[in-house]
């Protein structure tokens, strides 16, 4: 039997409308939006997956935490601000932002309570230390009088740096990227998406001091890269060692090792 | 189906309602204007249902690494295409690495994933869709890309031809072949349908 057109038509249009439901697109979104929260209120990796987990199972923690750290930060904070805000137009009834964000902080916080405040300990205790480092390290890299600074923090990750704001995708030649551009441009911004997520959850105060962690964590091996990729292999060291002693599970451990791969390759290379 | 018909298809019709107007440059509108496109067209491509939300991801990670080189000379759904098509083709291949599963057998079988799982397509009770599907995973990976991109993501041969970096004429020829198949394997799964009570 050989099927008209009218036939063929009624299949291809049965795989035209293989749409995903408005539930599959609101969790789609909301899982951008969990990693938006990330880079947006830097609530932290790990308790990002928790959240991850606990909404949308364990595919999207594994895939988060394979991610490239710029990935993460990038797409997460390009993505994050404009779902959450009202500056897009959407022709469907978009989930609030707000709503959202207050759901995953509340996740957060309920799942992660009790390791955001062992991560904030760790931070707050070790980080004064810092200066205490030996005399190249100190001379080398000076501390940056940021890591404290939680309202900062939502900023320095993407923005902080040249290669971080490169990898975060500059969305165009010309302009600049989401994540950098200010409320006052009347574009969403990642503190703006902050903002709106305080208002949401102002009792969220554990992901908030996680901010400090990430942020330090982030501007320490983004310098290490950028001496490895300068060359500069003492640097890239010595801030490797420097994030391992300050941060030794740290959120991007990860992204320590694979600083520490390219630099046992790249001393085998000489 | 002939070169002609795929001709006729190549003539302006209606896209996707959310096809802009404007150049699209922002990541934020990409997504939201074409993630469901996307989704399907992953889906259609072979990508198991557990992973069409990191696949989806990946895409975009990809588009967004890729934005500033974007010159613009092509369309944006024909570029998301291509970048779909490739990660697709990525999770099909780490599929078939993947050592079986009875979570695996079922979604590479959508009458399985449907008859146990009370899946998508039962719940939308859509019989058509299912075969349609079960048509689709039985073309080769070349026909059922193209099969895709022509017949439910609607691309022109042209299109097709710089997506798949392939020449025109093996798009028409290709795709000839692709609705052959699926067409008779639609067949054949509608003959069995109506002779089982």
């Amino acid at each position: 039997m050989n099927l008209d057109d009218d036939d063929d038509s009624i299949f291809e249009q049965a795989l035209r409308a293989d749409l995903p439901t408005m539930a599959q697109q609101n969790r789609l979104r909301q899982r951008v939006l969990a990693a938006g929260v990330a880079a947006g209120t830097v609530v932290g990796t790990t308790n990002v997956a928790a959240a991850t987990q606990v909404s949308f199972g364990a595919s999207a923690l594994s895939k988060l935490s394979a991610l490239s750290w710029p990935a993460k930060l990038g797409l997460s904070a390009a993505l994050a601000a404009p779902i959450a805000g009202a500056t897009l137009p959407l022709a469907y009834a978009p989930v609030s932002g707000a709503a959202i964000v207050s759901q995953v902080r509340s996740s957060v916080a309920t799942v992660h309570a009790r390791a955001a405040s062992k991560a904030l300990a760790r931070a707050n205790l070790l980080l004064p230390a810092a200066p205490q480092a030996g005399p190249s390290e100190r001379q080398s890299e000076p501390q940056p009088a940021a890591l404290n600074v939680a309202a900062r923090a939502a900023v320095v990750p993407v923005s902080g740096s040249a290669s971080s704001s490169a990898a975060a995708g500059t969305l165009a030649a010309g302009q600049p990227s989401v994540a950098a551009q200010s409320p006052a441009a009347g574009q969403p911004s990642v503190a703006a998406f902050d903002s709106v997520a305080h208002e949401a959850a102002p009792r969220a105060s554990e992901p908030l001091r996680n901010e400090s962690t990430l942020a330090a964590e982030t501007q320490l091996l983004d310098r290490a890269f950028a001496a490895l990729a300068a060359g500069d292999r003492t640097a890239a060291a010595a801030l490797v060692a420097e994030h391992a002693r300050l941060f030794p599970n740290g959120l991007l451990r990860q992204e320590r090792e694979r600083a520490r791969a390219r630099l046992a390759t790249d001393s085998k290379g000489e | 189906m002939n070169a002609g018909a795929l001709g006729r298809r190549a003539a302006p019709r209606p896209l996707p309602s959310a096809e802009p107007q404007a150049p699209v440059l922002d990541l934020a509108t990409i997504y939201e204007a074409y993630f469901r496109y996307v989704w399907r067209c992953l889906r259609s491509l072979g990508v198991r249902d557990s992973q069409l939300e990191d696949a989806l991801q990946d895409v975009f990670i990809v588009v967004q690494r890729r934005l500033p080189e974007f010159d613009g000379r092509a369309a944006v759904r024909t570029w998301l295409y291509a970048i779909a098509l490739r990660v697709a083709r990525k999770y099909r291949d780490r599929a078939r690495r993947e050592p079986t599963s009875l979570e695996a057998a079922r979604e590479d079988d959508p009458e399985l994933a449907s008859a146990h799982d009370g899946g998508r397509d039962s719940e939308l009770g859509s019989e058509r869709l299912l075969l349609a599907r079960r048509a689709l995973s039985s073309l080769d990976d070349d026909k059922r890309e193209i099969f895709v991109l022509a017949r439910v993501e609607q691309m022109s041969a042209p299109e097709i031809a710089g997506v798949l970096c392939i020449p025109l004429n093996t798009v028409y020829s290709r795709l000839r072949a692709a609705r052959l198949a699926f067409d008779a394997e639609v067949t054949r799964l509608r003959a069995i349908s109506r002779s089982t009570p």
